[in-house]
């Protein structure tokens, strides 16, 4: 009796202390806790066995975006064609950027010889516990190459978010549509290859992003064409976003509405991305890939592989 | 209580939620049920107080470890701990009002259950936000509503636990103290 009254004592104020730690950690600074991160692996690694098969399933049931097309070889063609619009806008805005950097550079040497980019699909483990937080695990790690930084895509083109930090095996990544992204710096494509005006896009936490549109890209266009119109597609042209993500698919404008902070001077767009981060039973993780063999700009030929 | 029993069981059911809840998922809001806090409530309901308490600290914390927040991808120890802690002493203190064994108090419960989690985990999250404005606070608000539906949806998949889980309750070591007071003893 007298031992078990001992154990019941010992039990409540271990609780007490653990409460009162607890209370601690949540509010105390973000540097004081960083230790917590260490437990999250393992955590997931119990987990996944349950999560991973239960959510494949559901996603097959699900689907996992648009619906796909009857001929598959009709699917792979879209596929194909948005990836070559895809390099072949990054090509020009590579092009741009090269004649400004041989304008404005009185020697004219260090010139970007090419990009290589490894395209690793890797599968997507799931979300944490709270769904409030949009940051979701993929089956890729710092062993495939992948770290922080790294751009995450789908269907090859549409930008779903960026690596925020990686282990061995797996890698966090953070969507775009999360509100802790950020702003990202987008350009509204009038047709399949005229660059639009530029705009500032902030997510909202609903899965959209919002921003104002800015002038347009193209000083030769006519202003009245350079107004954005539901429908019309949103790529990525930002220049804090590593060169493999730039001219990738942000999404689709849902709705053109007037800017809430200067709504006489100013439009704003609302971009639906065509595909949802925690929707997808694989992405595409844009490695940089030292090892590849560069591409000669003039030549097109394959350079030798570096050392 | 079985407390190995009681672990397995919450292990499953949180693999099982993180696994299915993007498919239960009202989209485009973060709108989903909790499959974790109707078993928390099931034990509050019939487990002494504080092995009660420490189901709901514990699978909380397993919920808190479980999540990456913000740029940083940082993992905030507490919010849902002391949350589903709370919600159990909440259920805990409320069985004397109830008929524990009827499956509708489990649903009614888990919805209240996870109002008092939600709340507790935001309000925490939120101190964090006037405190640090951290780049991992929430837009209280907008998450508050959602937290409220989540609740609403969280009842529904008490009816699925209620139906799966109240036969294991001889394996958990759990009995009502009521149906066991005019019972023969053996």
């Amino acid at each position: 009796m007298a031992r078990q009254l001992q154990v019941r004592l010992s039990s409540r104020s271990l609780l007490t202390f653990v409460v009162w730690g607890m209370v601690i950690c949540a509010i105390a600074p973000l540097k004081l806790i960083g230790w917590a991160g260490w437990f999250h692996n393992p955590v997931m690694f119990l987990l996944a066995p349950i999560q991973h098969p239960i959510r494949s399933g559901v996603i097959a049931l699900r689907g996992d975006g648009p619906a796909r097309l009857a001929d598959p070889l009709s699917y792979q063609s879209v596929d194909q064609r948005d990836e070559l619009v895809q390099q072949l806008l990054q090509a020009r805005g590579e092009i741009s950027d090269l004649r400004t950097q041989i304008r404005e550079l009185s020697h004219g040497l260090e010139l970007n010889p090419g990009l290589n980019v490894l395209q690793l699909i890797a599968p997507v483990i799931g979300t944490g516990g709270d769904s409030a937080s949009g940051v979701f695990s993929v089956k890729a790690g710092k062993r495939d190459g992948v770290d922080a930084g790294c751009v995450v895509a789908v269907r090859g083109v549409h930008l779903i978010g960026r690596v925020r930090g990686a282990d061995e095996r797996t890698a966090a990544v953070l969507p775009i549509t999360d509100k802790a992204a950020g702003k990202l710096i987008g350009v509204v494509m009038l047709d399949e290859q005229q660059l639009g005006p530029a705009c500032l896009l902030e997510p909202v936490g609903d899965g959209t992003l919002v921003g104002t549109v800015a002038d347009s890209g193209d000083p030769s266009a006519p202003s009245a064409a350079n107004k954005p119109e539901v429908g019309l597609t949103v790529r990525l042209r930002d220049p804090q976003w590593a060169a493999s993500a730039q001219m990738l698919i942000i999404g689709t404008i849902e709705r053109v509405q007037a800017d809430a902070k200067q709504p006489l001077l100013k439009t704003a767009i609302v971009v639906r991305p065509q595909y949802q981060a925690d929707r997808q039973r694989q992405v595409i993780v844009r490695v940089p890939d030292a090892a590849v063999p560069a591409r000669d700009p003039q030549t097109g030929r394959q350079a030798e592989p570096r050392p | 209580m079985n407390v190995m029993v009681a672990l397995v069981i919450g292990y499953l059911l949180l693999g099982l939620e993180l696994g299915i809840r993007e498919g239960l998922r009202l989209w485009p809001t973060n709108i989903s049920p909790s499959f974790v806090l109707p078993f928390i409530v099931l034990v509050a309901l019939f487990a002494p107080t504080t092995p009660a308490l420490w189901t709901g600290l514990l699978l909380g914390l397993a919920v808190d470890l479980s999540t990456q927040r913000g740029p940083e991808l940082t993992v905030v120890i507490g919010p849902h701990a002391l949350g589903y802690m709370v919600a159990a002493y909440f259920v805990n203190v409320a069985r004397a009002l109830v008929f524990r064994r009827n499956r509708v108090t489990l649903v009614v419960l888990s919805i209240f259950a996870a109002c008092v989690a939600n709340i507790v985990a935001l309000a925490l999250l939120a101190l964090r936000k006037i405190i640090y404005a951290d780049p991992i606070a929430l837009s209280t608000g907008d998450e508050l509503l959602q937290r409220f539906a989540s609740s609403v949806f969280t009842g529904l998949t008490a009816i699925l636990i209620a139906f799966a889980i109240f036969p294991l309750l001889p394996a958990l070591g759990l009995h009502d103290p009521a149906s066991r007071r005019f019972s023969k003893r053996s």
